[in-house]
């Protein structure tokens, strides 16, 4: 009974362990790389949009001045702009991309400040 | 045959482990998909097959099978089946199979989370992973077998840990245990995204983060677990005596402090890639030296409940990982440089990078004090010890600091500040924690260094409120209702709304601690059955002894009649418990708490005749510091909850990324 156990035990995790190379596999594991140009433009993008965010709310806190504020907001605005013209986006992948960056920061700063509409990023 | 099952599941999942980290290692060097998913797969496979021998273990403890040496050294017939669970983790080899277990459970969790997202560090992280699981599993199969047969079966067992049966010990070990082995997850993500050339893509940083913080929080449980008990049941009046089982818990635990701090500027501003590595490096390491003095190191301590002989195992381990991860990073620290650089050192970030330094400061120094005795001994053949007023004079100040940094660093904007604006925006907190001075003082809080260590936190409290309470009327400025409006303030950025209520908790507990350090009155009394006494308010009266007796244990009970002013407070009893088999005597106090202050009792010495001698303490906020608890761990769970975005991420398909973001 014992012998059978062990090999019930045995058997069931090499199966599974052996499956990949029984069935072979759908999808190329490595067909995204997180290290990818691509992949840091993108990394890159969502810094500069977390980053625009998060000085939206300091402003709005009132933990920034109006001239850092400028300041950071002008930094990260040409990262972002940098960003994009690495992507090279067409027109309305471009379009998509502003509409969500300009989303988010109407979204934090409807947070903070209700009643102070985007006027324009 | 139960339990030979379970050994027969501890060698194949040893086994697996050893696949999995040669295949996933071989499978990422090779690019073969299907060799690295079997390698995955492997590591998936050891949960069940560890589940397997944790059931058999459990199942030995139920039937009292005594026959299985680890069950007859932890447990005996007299043992209430609840305390299977604590017995299970009480001695050496099954408080290694728990760990084995757990980090095999967190490991899955880990692999499942980051294998699409990080193709190419996930094989480095999977292996390695692999390889710490595999050196747990190869010290129990080879020498510490929890399930190994007796050749001679006793008719009882020796039973449990007399310390270990309180409810504290149902969580506080366990917890303890997972925290320091959880260090390996971020670890293996960080040296894995090393290994794969990703270190300087900070692609890692968001898993690496998250299991930084569970990791992070599941070491601040068990500590505050840890000092909770040690306050309630070891009864000797206090929380924390430096003792090097608790420094090797608080090591690690300041280590990774400062990596969830450090992640976030890698995150945000893709900086500190060096340094986040040295930091998660650093915390793997002392996460490793608590296993050793957990597990038979050479300091002495009062509470290693799993010594063993195979310490040096631990620490070999320890100094091939060290070894290791440094040569890593120095091979690959051309990939570590940073993307962008700190612009002002009036930002958040520099507030980080200073808070990081004196974090790992007073890790340092306690890591020191803790190993001093090994030196001391080398150096002269006496074993010097370093008490707990070493600690309090170097690492106070420094943990002051810290504290001052907690208040001043999340007023600060990223990036910069000017510094006019800088000191416009500390004036408020500043005037807080003013008139928490001058109020502490007009009640009689005169001790400089006390008032100094209060009037700091009143600082970091009202930085805090002050925020809320300016976001909170902006947006009711909009129309909203205050409860509404501080709610959607909160949410509108929940890493950094969390962290102020984890720093919330840390002042609580900050509290708790200034006020019983510096305002604790300790008295000592020889009394008869009969006879009164005063300390402060307190009144009470010894009214005799109560003895029970116990299969395992005998009791006895000093109960005292207690006043506080014209109020009665009640019979309070303090307990001392004996327990022949082990020659071991415990003592519970008798405690009445409330948050102003606890009247506590220790029963140092008495008997049924004679007169006893009791030791009685009044510790101000203590209750404080047991209630930053739930506050603490509500504050890293808001933290780590995820945000709806106001919109979808938007990724070009142009861009590659969509396979992975969709």
């Amino acid at each position: 009974m014992l012998v059978l156990i062990g090999i019930v035990l045995a058997i069931v995790p090499a199966a599974f362990i052996l499956w990949p190379f029984v069935v072979g596999l759908r999808r190329d594991e490595f067909d995204y790389d997180e290290g990818a140009p691509q992949a840091d433009l993108m990394r890159r993008w969502d810094a500069a949009v977390s980053g625009l965010a998060n000085a939206e709310l300091d402003h709005g806190l009132g933990n920034m001045t109006n001239s850092d504020y400028s300041m950071v907001r002008g930094q990260l605005m040409s990262e972002a702009a940098s960003v994009m013209r690495e992507m090279e986006l067409a027109a309305d992948e471009e379009e998509l991309m502003l509409s969500a960056l300009r989303d988010e920061v109407r979204s934090v700063r409807s947070r903070v400040q209700p009643q102070r509409e985007v006027t324009e990023i | 045959m139960i339990v030979e099952s379970g050994q027969i599941a501890l060698v194949l999942a040893l086994m697996a482990s050893v696949y999995a980290a040669v295949a996933s290692i071989l499978g990422v060097s090779r690019r073969s998909s299907e060799l690295l998913v079997s390698g995955r797969y492997a590591l998936y496979s050891v949960l069940p097959l560890l589940l397997v021998s944790t059931a058999a273990l459990v199942y030995a403890f139920v039937t009292n099978d005594f026959s299985v040496q680890y069950v007859a050294e932890n447990s005996n017939l007299a043992m209430p089946q609840a305390y299977t669970w604590v017995a299970f983790y009480a001695g050496n080899s099954g408080s290694m199979l728990y760990i084995a277990v757990v980090f095999s459970l967190m490991a899955v969790i880990a692999v499942v989370g980051i294998r699409k997202a990080l193709p190419y560090t996930s094989p480095y992280a999977t292996g390695i992973m692999a390889l710490v699981l595999a050196f747990l599993l190869g010290v129990m199969v080879f020498l510490a077998n929890p399930l190994a047969r007796l050749a001679i079966v006793p008719a009882d067992g020796q039973g449990i840990n007399p310390l270990l049966v309180h409810f504290g010990m149902f969580i506080h070990p366990p917890l303890q245990m997972a925290g320091l082995v959880s260090v390996a997850i971020p670890f293996s993500i960080a040296i894995g995204a090393l290994l794969a050339n990703r270190g300087g893509n900070d692609e890692w940083v968001d898993q690496g983060r998250l299991w930084g913080m569970i990791s992070w929080v599941i070491l601040t449980v068990g500590l505050m677990l840890g000092s909770w008990w040690a306050y309630t049941i070891l009864g000797w009046g206090g929380y924390w005596a430096w003792d090097p089982v608790e420094n090797s818990a608080l090591m690690p635990w300041l280590a990774m402090t400062a990596f969830v701090h450090s992640i976030m500027v890698q995150k945000r501003r893709g900086m500190f890639r060096m340094w986040n590595m040295i930091i998660i490096i650093v915390g793997f390491t002392m996460a490793q030296m608590g296993m050793f003095i957990n597990r038979g190191g050479p300091v002495p301590s009062v509470h290693s409940f799993a010594q063993s002989s195979m310490g040096w195992l631990f620490l070999a381990f320890m100094v091939v990982t060290l070894v290791g991860s440094v040569a890593v990073f120095i091979w690959k620290s051309d990939t570590l440089r940073s993307r962008g650089r700190l612009e002002s050192a009036l930002s958040r970030e520099s507030v980080f990078l200073a808070q990081n330094v004196l974090f790992l400061t007073v890790a340092f120094v306690t890591l020191w004090g803790t190993i001093f005795p090994i030196f001391s001994e080398a150096a002269n053949d006496t074993v010097v010890t370093v008490g707990q007023p070493f600690f309090n004079r170097v690492n106070g100040p420094v943990l002051l600091l810290i504290v001052l940094l907690m208040g001043v660093g999340p007023l600060l904007p990223w990036r910069r500040a000017t510094v006019s604006h800088a000191l416009r925006l500390v004036r408020v907190p500043l005037a807080g924690g003013l008139v928490v001075g001058v109020l502490l003082f007009g009640i009689g809080v005169a001790r400089p260094v006390a008032l100094l260590a209060f009037v700091t936190c009143g600082i970091v409290v009202t930085g805090i409120l002050y925020e809320w309470v300016r976001g909170t009327l902006a947006r009711r400025r909009g129309g909203e209702e205050v409860p509404v409006a501080f709610v959607r303030l909160l949410s509108a950025n929940r890493p950094r709304y969390g962290g102020y209520v984890v720093h919330l908790a840390i002042i609580m507990l900050a509290a708790g601690a200034i006020a019983s350090s510096f305002y604790s009155v300790q008295r000592d009394f020889a009394m008869r059955t009969g006879d009164s006494a005063t300390v402060g308010d307190y009144n009470f009266t010894f009214i005799g002894t109560r003895h029970a007796t116990f299969p395992d244990r005998q009791e006895d009970y000093a109960r005292f009649e207690v006043f506080k002013g014209d109020s009665y407070l009640g019979i309070m009893e303090a307990l001392r418990a004996e327990y022949p088999a082990f020659r071991i005597a415990s003592t519970q106090g008798a405690i009445h708490s409330t948050p102003i202050e606890d009247f506590y009792i220790v029963p140092s010495e008495f008997d049924r005749e004679g007169p006893a001698i009791f030791r009685v303490l009044i510790n101000p906020m203590v209750w404080w510091m047991w209630a930053s608890g739930p506050l603490l761990v509500l504050g890293t769970l808001f933290a780590l909850s995820p945000r709806r975005r106001a919109a979808p991420a938007v990724v070009p398909a142009s861009t590659g990324a969509s396979a992975v973001r969709a």
